[in-house]
């Protein structure tokens, strides 16, 4: 919405653009008008008020902290791509290893495809690899729930264990505030 | 070319430590402006910083023929104007009237807030509190950057002439809530004044 006259020539006045001659030419044109000689009072008011505002203190390490951000932006931006890359090779692989039996057994085609030398070693190493796997798998979890019995059930164990997690942790916050620091001097 | 833009020259080619050259020097006009648009410290920190995240991201989109200062300044503006919106749009029922930002417009501040403000920061927050987000953006770019009326339209990418109502509306908004004179950070500074 434009403004009238009177409301440009407030505007120019409280933002130091009228000169001289051209406020006193103002200021007697609203000796006939008090409504908005009283506007422009509570106005100069406001000017007065905000002008005398100070600068708020700026918080602590905020540099540092915007270039944390910065950092973690890097990183997203560096990972993402390897990510679609695994999810879209996982997901393509897994269509195929679920759609290729259900196409090849549903067509008949797997004793002419077994019959084949090449393809039936094929499917004897595959048939072997996923039975590692399997054992693989197996050794592992079996491996853990030891690892995890042994450690709560001697205490003495699981003490050294918390203990080297805890100093660890604490060398990690002594290099993390060590890095902002030299960031901040910097 | 200018500092600035040798400093963007060299972000884009993968200087990170250039980036936080420009963060030092527009830090505190940045924090100023969110400050003065939000209110509120720890908001207008976390708007701040998100300012120059969306400038570190959009680097590539810069005009280098305009003042870096002011483009920033429009991203933080447009962010903090997006984010009273949002804010009122979910405090808000369609057919009540506007609530101020408690924040904002506490008439009895916290210990804490009373001992860094004085009755003066009091009063703007509370005059500033009453506008619409758009308005606020003027004002502040007006007030604490004595930006011209171009400026200010250049930054909140509109006309001058829009510009000029926004200023003149908010000051008169404030000039009636001043008159009202209800709020005791207003009438301690007008006694004071």
């Amino acid at each position: 919405m434009a403004l009238n006259p009177y409301e440009n020539d407030f505007n120019l006045l409280l933002d130091g653009l009228l000169n001289d001659d051209e406020e006193r030419a103002l200021r007697r044109s609203l000796i006939a008008n008090p409504q908005h000689e009283a506007e422009l009072d509570r106005m100069l008011m406001v000017d007065a008020i905000l002008r005398g505002a100070e600068e708020p203190r700026l918080p602590a390490n905020f540099s540092a902290n915007v270039m944390v951000h910065v950092d973690r932006y890097e990183q997203r931006v560096q990972w993402t791509p390897w990510v679609i890359a695994l999810v879209t090779t996982v997901t393509v692989s897994l269509a195929l290893f679920i759609a290729a039996p259900l196409v090849i057994f549903n067509l008949g085609l797997a004793e002419p495809l077994l019959s084949l030398p090449r393809v039936s070693s094929l499917v004897l190493l595959l048939a072997q690899s996923l039975e590692w796997m399997r054992l693989a798998t197996v050794w592992g979890a079996e491996a853990i729930v030891g690892w995890l019995t042994f450690i709560t059930t001697e205490p003495a164990t699981l003490a050294v264990i918390i203990s080297a997690l805890a100093l660890v942790s604490i060398w990690v916050g002594f290099r993390e505030s060590q890095r902002a620091g030299a960031f901040s001097a910097a | 070319m200018d500092g600035d833009q040798e400093l963007v020259a060299r972000v884009l080619g993968g200087d990170r430590d250039a980036f936080a050259a420009l963060v030092e020097t527009y830090q505190q006009s940045v924090f100023n402006l969110t400050y003065r648009m939000l209110g509120e410290q720890r908001e207008a920190e976390d708007a701040a910083q998100e300012a120059f995240l969306r400038a570190y991201t959009h680097l590539a989109s810069y005009d280098p023929s305009r003042s870096f200062k002011t483009w920033i300044l429009s991203i933080a503006s447009n962010y903090c104007i997006d984010r009273i919106r949002r804010r009122r749009l979910t405090w808000l029922s369609l057919d009540e009237p506007l609530p101020p930002h408690p924040n904002l417009n506490s008439k009895e501040p916290g210990p804490e807030e009373s001992a860094l403000l004085g009755e003066r920061e009091a009063a703007v927050k509370m005059l500033m509190s009453g506008l619409p987000a758009d308005y606020r953006a003027a004002v502040v770019l007006r007030y604490w950057y004595d930006f011209s009326y171009t400026e200010i339209a250049e930054t909140l990418e509109t006309t001058e002439s829009a510009i000029k109502s926004r200023l003149f509306r908010a000051r008169q908004m404030m000039g009636q809530q001043l008159a009202g004179g209800g709020a005791p950070e207003l009438v301690a500074v007008m006694e004071g004044a």
